[in-house]
């Protein structure tokens, strides 16, 4: 069974065609970061704009690496939310214009349920692709932000982990996202935790602004990271007291600005030891309190595997340290190109749903900005 | 009414805490509050301190990435907390897009870096201004504030 999948929900455009629920056939993404990098953050009025555009392109391209037609495709599958309104409409609104058309069946997908489910999917590496929008930047601080993603992350260091099982608990990492989710089947979960304010990558996206260091910032921060003592500054490790669970990462940003405040952000900047330093203690600083508190919740509920998941799952760092403060647990990293937003995954969640269920959508169905995940 | 404009030195978070409690008691509903200041200068912390003294239950979370999130008042005058980050919107338009105009009358909206588009929002809007003059303490003006505050 081969389904056609969309993802629209932030700043990434993704059409894949994913068979029986693993199988990658093709996953193509246009990235807009290049796009939004002027602006410090993702415009949603820019990124629903270049949504439209590159979307039909990309159906097209995608069918015709394979000499298919859309009506051999078996089913649509379509990201419903969460994510920037604007952004998922044009998916949806595109999505149930084909399905209209070919008389096929419409899939709704939970763009978090299709991130905990990345690690099962497979596929030569040569089918994902990525292609840059926007102009060639002529900001360095771009250009180093590209350097960083395209180093190939690791997977865990130490032995080989067992291919994932249900039940299993998901660390959801990303720029709007930071969640403890235990998945019990493809498409049952239960959320044990969330941030009480910003996501893990909000506080890098920050933390890079306040050091003037561009966008996006976990790329940049890691960058600069690289090699820094990761002691040098002591960075408070949010709510790892007592027994909770919830994340917390905005003292984080403002212990950063007080450094900032006390040492002079031109001190800072013109001290190359100084600034890998402070962004090397600043990433392990999260690093440390989202394997922790991962730790504790795999204890908690007694499960064995870890799945981190999203786009900051793509950090160097916390696939290394992922052995180092999980003992006695495994963490399952998917390869990078299925932790960033993919529409690989929709497609191959929303074989679950044809199959468990009929769990497809008429044609009122709507894009939900905050939709729960079940 | 006459409007007011006040400047104080929060000394400690306590104090932006307090302020923040004051201005909750004076909501009736309507008011649009603009938030401004760097960042880490406490918008969102002023924001769950005012959501929380008005009676909203749920946790306050950034609004950065969503743009706008959405609480429900359990009682008193306000029925609504709008919070809105427009940081990232270039245009007012976007920020209507979102509904912003189609507020209820008894809801209020909080709008982080409001000041980018202050000659679009309505003629009544208050804004605070945060100032970052050490580590827990800011000097907070706030311009526009109704004289019953």
């Amino acid at each position: 069974m081969k389904i056609l999948g969309i993802e629209t929900s932030c700043d990434e455009t993704s059409v894949a065609l994913v068979e029986d629920g693993h199988v990658v056939l093709s996953n193509l993404i246009a990235s807009q970061v290049r796009i939004h990098a002027r602006f410090g953050g993702v415009v949603p009025e820019v990124a629903s704009r270049a949504h439209l555009q590159q979307l039909l392109p990309m159906v097209d391209e995608c069918l015709s690496r394979h000499d298919m037609s859309l009506a051999e495709v078996d089913a649509l599958a379509v990201t419903r939310g969460p994510g920037l309104v604007g952004a998922l409409l044009v998916g949806v609104e595109t999505a149930k214009a084909l399905a209209w058309a070919t008389r096929k069946p419409l899939i709704p997908v939970h763009h978090i349920a299709a991130h905990l489910y990345a690690p099962f999917l497979k596929g030569d590496p040569s089918a994902s692709q990525t292609t840059m929008m926007g102009n060639s930047p002529t900001d360095q601080s771009v250009h180093a932000a590209h350097a960083a993603a395209d180093i190939p992350a690791p997977h865990t260091s130490g032995p080989t982990p067992d291919p994932l099982t249900y039940p299993y608990m998901g660390l959801v990492v990303s720029g709007g996202h930071t969640s403890l989710i235990h998945v019990h089947s493809p498409l049952r979960h239960t959320v044990l935790a969330e941030t009480v304010d910003d996501a893990a990558g909000e506080a890098f996206d920050k933390t890079a602004k306040l050091l003037e260091l561009g966008y996006p910032g976990g790329p940049l921060v890691s960058a600069r990271a690289r090699g820094g003592d990761r002691a040098r500054f002591k960075l408070p490790r949010p709510m790892l007291a007592g027994s909770g669970i919830q994340f917390s990462f905005s003292g984080l940003k403002t212990a950063v600005g007080k450094i900032i405040r006390e040492v002079g952000l031109e001190t800072i900047r013109a001290d190359e030891e100084m600034l890998r330093d402070l962004c090397a203690s600043f990433e392990e600083a999260v690093v440390e309190t989202l394997l922790r508190k991962a730790h504790r919740a795999l204890r908690q509920t007694g499960v064995r595997q870890l799945a981190v998941v999203g786009g900051v799952a793509s950090n160097q760092r916390l696939r290394e340290a992922a052995t180092e403060y999980l003992p006695g647990h495994q963490a399952i990293f998917p390869p990078p190109i299925f932790c960033t937003d993919n529409a690989a995954m929709i497609a191959g969640l929303a074989y679950h749903h044809h199959e468990t269920s009929a769990d497809t959508a008429d044609l009122t169905m709507n894009a939900r900005a905050d939709l729960p995940i079940t | 009414m006459m409007a007011d404009e006040w400047l104080m030195d929060c000394e400690s978070p306590e104090a932006t805490e307090r302020l923040a409690q004051r201005v909750a008691r004076g909501l009736r509903g309507g008011e649009v509050i603009s938030l401004e200041g760097d960042l880490g200068a406490g918008k969102t912390f002023f924001t769950r301190v005012l959501a929380h003294a008005l009676g909203v239950v749920d946790n306050v979370a950034s609004p950065t990435f969503v743009l706008q999130r959405i609480y429900a008042v359990q009682d008193g005058p306000v029925r609504t907390l709008f919070h809105y980050d427009v940081y990232r919107l270039e245009h007012y338009d976007e920020l209507a897009d979102l509904g912003f105009e189609e507020m209820p009358d008894d809801a209020v909206a909080l709008v982080e870096w409001g000041g980018k588009f202050v000659s679009a929002l309505p003629a009544g809007t208050v804004r605070i201004i945060f100032e970052v003059t050490g580590d827990e303490e800011r000097r907070v003006q706030v311009l526009n504030a109704p004289a019953g505050w």
